[in-house]
């Protein structure tokens, strides 16, 4: 059987796959991502997080004169599941208390570290993460609810990640032995846009290590596909120079 | 004589797509470093000159591989030419 049979039934074969996985699959598309805009007036830095330790910024505006002691909780909640939504982890942190001479008005920024690892416990889908902020000495305080959606790539954005690498070795291998890693190439290439384009549905390419993984996948596909191709022009070189 | 016809010896376009190549492998190789170098300090994000790099390597990948394909077609028009 010529390499070019095996490689259209194994483009067929991984098609067919996708289709029943992904006909099957009817619940990865609940887990997208969603920038959520806060709508109160104390900014935080949104983004994707796609590890359990990360910085928080906010900042607290407030019109208070004189030295005021501010105190900050944070409310970390991890869903583990949409399913069972009462199965959470919570973790709270408090940040020191200080004295500081406010002037009004005032922005403060505080930062917040999260290392309680509790995304990798059980694989959450959603962390839900309560900032409450107060002046000790006066009834004035804030409290804001920010939902980060945990960037998690779906199953389907898995499997063609899955076939774009298995194509871009079978594609290199066939380059080292058969010198003919152009097309199964190409393949891979295919499968890598059908990943990009998954990875946009799960909304997780904003993420910068999906992104940069996606780079990557291209650049090894690419040297891939350029060493097959370098076979085929060392052979139309041969050629060539038998004609000079 | 490294010419047929009009067309001159492509060899210079795998010799840029060889170049292009060892560069952009540099340039792979110094993404990795900065992005373990920058988990090691205890960066929660890539730093932006990783993200630089990555798209350095990619233009130079892509630019490499258009002369390797550009030298193949070269190549082909020569000795379609010849063998006319």
């Amino acid at each position: 059987m010529r390499i070019n049979n095996i490689l259209i039934i194994a483009f067929l074969l991984a098609v067919s796959v996708s289709l029943n996985y992904a006909a099957f699959a009817d619940d990865w598309q609940n887990y997208s991502f969603e920038n959520v805009t806060i709508t109160i007036d104390r900014p935080i830095n949104q983004e994707t997080i796609p590890f359990q330790k990360y910085t928080l910024f906010f900042t607290v505006n407030h019109t208070r004169n004189g030295t005021q002691n501010i105190t900050c909780r944070f409310y970390v909640r991890y869903v583990f599941d949409f399913n069972t939504p009462t199965q959470v982890y919570t973790k709270q942190y408090v940040t020191n208390t200080t004295p500081v001479q406010l002037t009004a008005p005032m922005t403060t920024t505080y930062s917040f570290i999260d290392d309680s690892g509790a995304y990798n416990k059980d694989n959450p889908r959603q962390q839900i993460i309560t900032v409450a902020c107060g002046l000790e000495s006066s009834k004035e305080a804030g409290k804001i609810d920010v939902n980060y959606y945990v960037a998690y790539p779906s199953n389907i954005t898995l499997l063609f990640l899955f076939y774009a690498f298995m194509f871009i070795v079978i594609g290199l291998v066939a380059a080292l032995y058969t010198e003919n890693g152009v097309a199964v190439c190409i393949l891979s290439s295919i499968f890598i846009i059908f990943a990009t384009t998954s990875m946009s549905v799960d909304g997780i390419l904003n993420a910068w290590i999906f992104r940069d993984i996606i780079l990557f996948i291209y650049i090894i596909n690419s040297g891939v596909f350029a060493f097959g191709l370098y076979n085929e022009v060392f052979k139309v070189e041969k050629e060539y120079e038998v004609l000079l | 004589m490294d010419s047929i016809g009009n067309i001159k010896n492509p060899r210079k376009y795998v010799n840029k797509f060889i170049f292009l190549g060892v560069l952009s492998f540099i340039f792979i190789f110094i993404t990795i470093y900065q992005a373990i170098l920058f988990f090691e300090l205890g960066g929660n994000d890539i730093s932006i000159y990783s993200q630089a790099f990555i798209y350095i390597s990619l233009f130079l990948v892509i630019i490499s591989t258009l002369n390797l394909i550009y030298s193949y077609l070269k190549y082909r028009q020569a000795i379609e030419y010849a063998n006319k």
